[in-house]
């Protein structure tokens, strides 16, 4: 019975990998400087162990969020997984985090436990995830375009460069993904199935690293060309902003979004390379998703929970 | 150092073979010009006409290798588009010297006594641009800070070009010894030499436009 509850968890899983591995390594992918494929089995690799080795903080934060049993911790996960793959099926870049808390509020306001204090640290760090994320990228922009110009690189150095740079940054975001996403996925579980941290992180992991192989491509492409179209040179730099703002939220134990991160790194390079680069109806779009997520998955949590126990 | 840089580094290597190529076919181009000058006659040097164009032929037999290598994601996207159109203006400097052999060969074209100094002149003047192509790209790979050195080395080249055209082509018409039909085909021949330091131009132009946008 365990397991079919766990279940809705790894479904959750499933639909944050699909929609958040476009956040690693959309850009890469998209700038056409590193293959689909590898970027898939990166992405899986270096999410489970960025969920093993610091998944456990964030979950262990999300559990305290609120008092969850296993019914409306299977909920929570059905509902925040049944929202962003919808959203994953529009193309949209959607924060999981914003569809879990969503799916809580559901619960909470259907049974009157909610903790609010939890959540405004919470909404605080959503706000600020893609802000962050902005200054970050226009930040790193200027310091690595000032360093690579002083190099006088030739064309095969930076190649080289900019794509071991790919690579790297996309693996670590991957970790950073691991590490701060996972929480969304199996934190829920944490008081109530009876499995430790450790094992639910990594149950977590393979979950989106499933996801990530073979749901992903949709997403990808809505990041790395619809919204600001990105060089190489600025997609290293959407990645390594993405992955340093989640990184950061990671350390201090709040599961944020890589999406909103990586728009918000995107939307930074548009910013520096001049507005007219930003496609406002993909932004708005984008925007729209993000509203509309945590609101869809409070809405069938309610629905649910009040369906099922018959109130 | 293959095996870190990738296929860019091979793109790289077999663009300076392919420039090599160029240079063993300019050699022979200058050889055939240099008897042809003495003689009038490219009788000699059929042999040669053939080998200058089996090497134009091996030479775009390269090119389109590199080309497909880089179809074949070597080197950053942005800039695949921009070495293949550097490629297609360095290769008609190759095809530029079979037309103008063969031009002279089947045209049968005599240069008159007095117009020799100035065509030696310009031919000279136009192979210079060869090597001024080589170190131009070599340092479009190798030292990119000097791309903009080479790129003027090579609009001087042009500009010393044109003043000879203009000057022959000023001598022939102020002749009268020369028949109206061979000077408009005299004229076209200086054209046809002159071209290659234009097509010289426009390489170091599209060597400097990629140079910029390395920087990032």
């Amino acid at each position: 019975m365990n397991l079919l509850y766990l279940s809705s968890g790894m479904f959750l899983g499933w639909s944050l990998g699909a929609n958040d591995a476009a956040n690693v390594f959309g850009t890469a992918v998209s700038s056409r400087m590193v293959r689909y494929r590898t970027a898939v089995l990166l992405t899986a690799l270096f999410v489970i162990l960025g969920a093993y080795l610091e998944g456990v903080q964030g979950i262990k934060t999300l559990s305290n969020l609120t008092s969850q049993n296993l019914l409306s911790a299977f909920i929570v996960a059905v509902s925040a997984a049944i929202a962003v793959t919808m959203m994953t099926a529009f193309k949209l870049p959607v924060s999981t985090s914003q569809a879990v808390v969503g799916a809580i509020i559901g619960i909470g306001i259907s049974n009157s436990q909610f903790n609010f204090q939890g959540l405004t640290k919470v909404v605080l760090c959503w706000v600020g995830t893609p802000f962050g994320a902005i200054l970050i990228a226009i930040l790193l922009y200027f310091l690595l375009s000032n360093i690579l110009n002083r190099l006088n690189l030739s064309l095969v150095s930076l190649d080289f460069i900019l794509r071991t740079g790919l690579v790297l940054g996309g693996a670590y975001g991957a970790y950073a993904l691991g590490a701060n996403n996972v929480a969304n996925v199996t934190g829920v579980f944490a008081n109530t199935i009876g499995l430790s941290p450790h094992l639910l992180a990594i149950i977590g992991a393979v979950s989106i690293s499933i996801g990530v192989i073979t749901y992903s491509k949709n997403v990808m492409y809505t990041i790395g060309k619809k919204l600001v179209p990105l060089d190489a040179f600025s997609a290293l730099v959407a990645i390594l902003a993405e992955a340093v703002t989640v990184h950061i939220y990671a350390k201090i134990g709040v599961p944020v979004s890589t999406s909103q991160a990586i728009i918000g790194a995107v939307i930074g390079i548009g910013i520096i390379k001049g507005m007219r680069t930003i496609n406002i109806k993909t932004l708005f779009s984008i925007m729209i998703g993000w509203v509309s997520t945590p609101l869809i998955s409070g809405i069938i949590s309610f629905a649910l929970i009040s369906f099922i126990l018959g109130k | 150092m293959k095996f870190f840089f990738g296929k860019g580094k091979i793109v790289e290597e077999n663009i300076f073979k392919y420039l090599d190529l160029i240079k063993k076919e300019k050699d022979l181009f200058t050889q055939c010009l240099e008897e042809y000058l003495k003689t009038n006659k490219l009788k000699h040097s059929a042999a040669k006409i053939g080998s200058v164009h089996s090497y134009e032929s091996k030479a775009d037999d390269m090119r389109r290798e590199i080309e497909l290598s880089m179809y074949n994601k070597a080197l950053l996207p942005q800039f695949r588009g921009d070495i293949i159109r550097l490629l297609e203006l360095i290769d008609k400097l190759p095809n530029k010297c079979e037309s103008i052999l063969y031009m002279i060969s089947l045209q049968n074209l005599k240069i008159p006594k007095m117009l020799k100094e100035g065509f030696r002149k310009l031919i000279i003047k136009n192979a210079e641009t060869f090597g001024a192509v080589h170190v131009l790209i070599t340092s479009l790979f190798k030292n990119p800070k000097e791309v903009q050195a080479y790129g003027d080395k090579i609009d001087k080249i042009e500009s010393a070009s044109d003043a000879i055209e203009r000057e022959l082509i000023s001598a022939m018409f102020s002749s009268k010894t020369i028949d109206k039909c061979d000077r408009i085909l005299l004229k076209e021949l200086v054209l046809e030499i002159g071209s290659i330091s234009d097509y010289g131009e426009h390489i170091a132009d599209m060597a400097t436009i990629i140079h910029i946008k390395v920087k990032v």
